[in-house]
């Protein structure tokens, strides 16, 4: 589920929050810059392509999933022996995570 | 945000809510600004003929013609918002079919990045100058004027008409023939 091409591109909770955090912080100062300058030159095009590089510094900052975003794993509860219940614990655990944004 | 796919999702969508912003942002800041403009225009060669207009009637109407020199700086008309102006040469007058008569003589584009001072000399009108009756026969008081469109970027189309104006007397006898403009 969580893999392109076969590599892992889980991020871990706090990492989730610090990328989407990361990403609207580059976002927004490049259009503000950009903003300005194509103001300054009077030429709305130039503040479309800065908004643009930002975009791409943002993706690439935040969609690989780089080991600052993988610090804090979560620690799972040791699995048990699944032959006595049909539904388990892990299992539920499971799948309220992929419910999570 | 915990895959990739949607990592892309939220900040593709994020990054087009700003643009959309800036782009709100680049309309507010021209949304106030003056987009007048002084005009000088001239006229000469002017001739009226009573001639029938097939495409409306078989009954003859006036037909002016003319030729005209217009000077105008408009490069203050450019800001960052906006792509191209839409001049157009209109001719108003009052006669007794109707109060207000206006007719487009000319019009001209000029895009962003263009040469955007006007000087035209003995410039030709670039659409048939008819009034609807016999309006036009010895008029003293056919006001030539300039307006434009500003297309912009984003927001909305203002329109707005040069400052300066010329008026046009018409002979008070028809031009019979083919002859000369």
């Amino acid at each position: 589920m969580d893999t392109v091409m076969g590599f892992s591109v889980h991020m871990d909770f706090e990492g989730q929050k610090l990328a989407e955090r990361l990403f609207q912080i580059i976002v927004v100062a490049f259009g503000v810059v950009g903003w300005l300058y194509g103001y300054y030159i009077q030429d709305f095009s130039m503040t479309v392509l800065t908004l643009g590089a930002g975009f791409l510094l943002a993706c690439l900052v935040t969609l690989p999933p780089w080991p600052i975003y993988r610090r804090y794993p979560l620690k799972w509860a040791p699995s048990q022996d699944t032959s006595s219940t049909p539904s388990t614990s892990s299992q539920e655990n499971t799948s309220s995570k992929k419910k999570k944004k | 945000m915990h895959t990739f796919l949607s990592r892309v999702n939220a900040v593709s969508a994020f990054s087009l809510s700003t643009l959309a912003a800036l782009t709100f942002g680049c309309f507010a800041s021209t949304f106030l600004k003056n987009y007048s403009a002084p005009v000088s225009i001239t006229a000469a060669n002017i001739v009226l003929k009573n001639v029938p207009e097939y495409a409306v009637s078989r009954e003859k109407n006036d037909l002016g013609a003319l030729r005209f020199d217009m000077n105008s700086d408009l490069t203050p008309l450019f800001n960052w918002n906006t792509k191209q102006l839409f001049l157009y040469l209109v001719a108003e007058y009052e006669t007794q079919n109707n109060k207000v008569n206006q007719v487009v003589l000319w019009d001209k584009i000029i895009r962003r990045g263009e040469a955007s001072v006007v000087s035209l000399k003995n410039q030709h009108l670039k659409y048939y100058f008819w009034d609807d009756g016999n309006g036009l026969l010895g008029h003293k008081n056919v006001s030539l004027s300039l307006s434009w469109n500003i297309i912009p970027i984003a927001g909305t189309l203002p329109l707005w008409s040069g400052s300066g104006s010329y008026r046009l007397t018409f002979p008070s006898e028809y031009t019979q023939g083919r002859s000369s403009y």
